[in-house]
């Protein structure tokens, strides 16, 4: 510690001095809630954790979504499906092995189906995730 | 105390607090927020209170913390001050702490708050009654660095406020 004879240096003591709030002990005490250093650490890891694991479970909900976006279309559209018969059909044609209806539920149920997968995984990780830290 | 004797700590909140609160309002420089920060430092040491070796003073050790934590605090205002405005600039008005303080109060306050971080911190803390050497731990540098920064930032407040004959004794 040393004087403070600079009236400059003196005059920003008091500056300082008058807007500063004065020290809540009870509320700072409170905050704390009895707790010891050691179970205050603990809290803090606590916290740290629960964030790193909401983290890592949006990371996880992106991931699966953008494999999602992703994934390989099926090789013929449905659209596909119901024109090419009608356009390369002829008489002599022999008949297709599938109706056109067919064709076209056929890529749209594995799909629904993938999709169906995939937000019941998604569902279910943000309940044990999320539902898990409350 | 360091298992946990709240009223132990209390005494110690009793005890540097004030000289603690003037530190970071004085680094913060904005009144509100260094309420916050204080509570935010005290929380800090408790949980710290472990790893005090007892080789240093106490008051050095917590104000090393304090020192430390509000140069963060101050930084992290002064980068959502910057967003706000999308200015680049060190400055930022203390405007909370210009608007309740009166007079020459808010005045020093005005002059303070547009110091560079780094010559506040040196200055609030001579001001404070911290030794040169105690400061130059605090803010971890070179003493010599802490006599620039207070010679520097003595002459800014003495221009802003009355004058380069201000702060010479007169």
């Amino acid at each position: 510690m040393t004087e403070r004879p600079d009236p400059l240096l003196a005059e920003v003591h008091d500056a300082l001095a008058r807007v500063t709030p004065s020290t809540d002990a009870t509320a700072i005490l409170a905050q704390i809630g009895g707790r010891s250093p050691a179970q205050m650490a603990d809290v803090s890891r606590a916290r740290g954790l629960r964030a790193a694991t909401v983290a890592a479970a949006v990371v996880l909900v992106g991931l699966l979504f953008a494999a999602r976006i992703h994934a390989p279309l099926p090789s013929q559209s449905p659209v596909a499906a119901i024109t090419a018969p009608l356009s390369t059909t002829s008489p002599s044609a022999s008949p297709p092995s599938a109706s056109p209806l067919m064709r076209l539920a056929a890529p749209s149920l594995a799909a629904a189906e993938e999709e169906d997968d995939l937000t019941s995984e998604v569902a279910l990780l943000s309940a044990v995730v999320f539902g898990g830290i409350r | 105390m360091r298992d946990g004797d709240a009223d132990g700590f209390a005494v110690l909140v009793e005890r540097h607090g004030p000289a603690l609160s003037r530190l970071v309002t004085g680094l913060v420089a904005d009144p509100h927020a260094a309420d916050d920060v204080v509570q935010e430092i005290w929380i800090l040491v408790y949980r710290r209170l472990d790893t005090f070796r007892f080789q240093a003073p106490f008051r050095a050790w917590l104000f090393r913390i304090a020192a430390r934590e509000a140069v963060t605090a101050r930084n992290r205002l002064r980068t959502l001050w910057r967003r706000m405005t999308s200015t680049d600039t060190d400055r930022m008005p203390a405007s909370s702490g210009r608007a309740e303080a009166a007079g020459e109060v808010s005045d020093v306050l005005g002059a303070l708050a547009i110091l560079p971080t780094s010559e506040r911190a040196a200055l609030v803390m001579i001001a404070e009654g911290f030794s040169y050497a105690e400061a130059a731990e605090a803010l971890s540098c070179p003493i010599g660095t802490i006599s620039v920064r207070v010679h520097r930032a003595r002459e800014k407040l003495a221009r802003r406020l009355d004058g380069p004959s201000t702060g010479e004794g007169s």
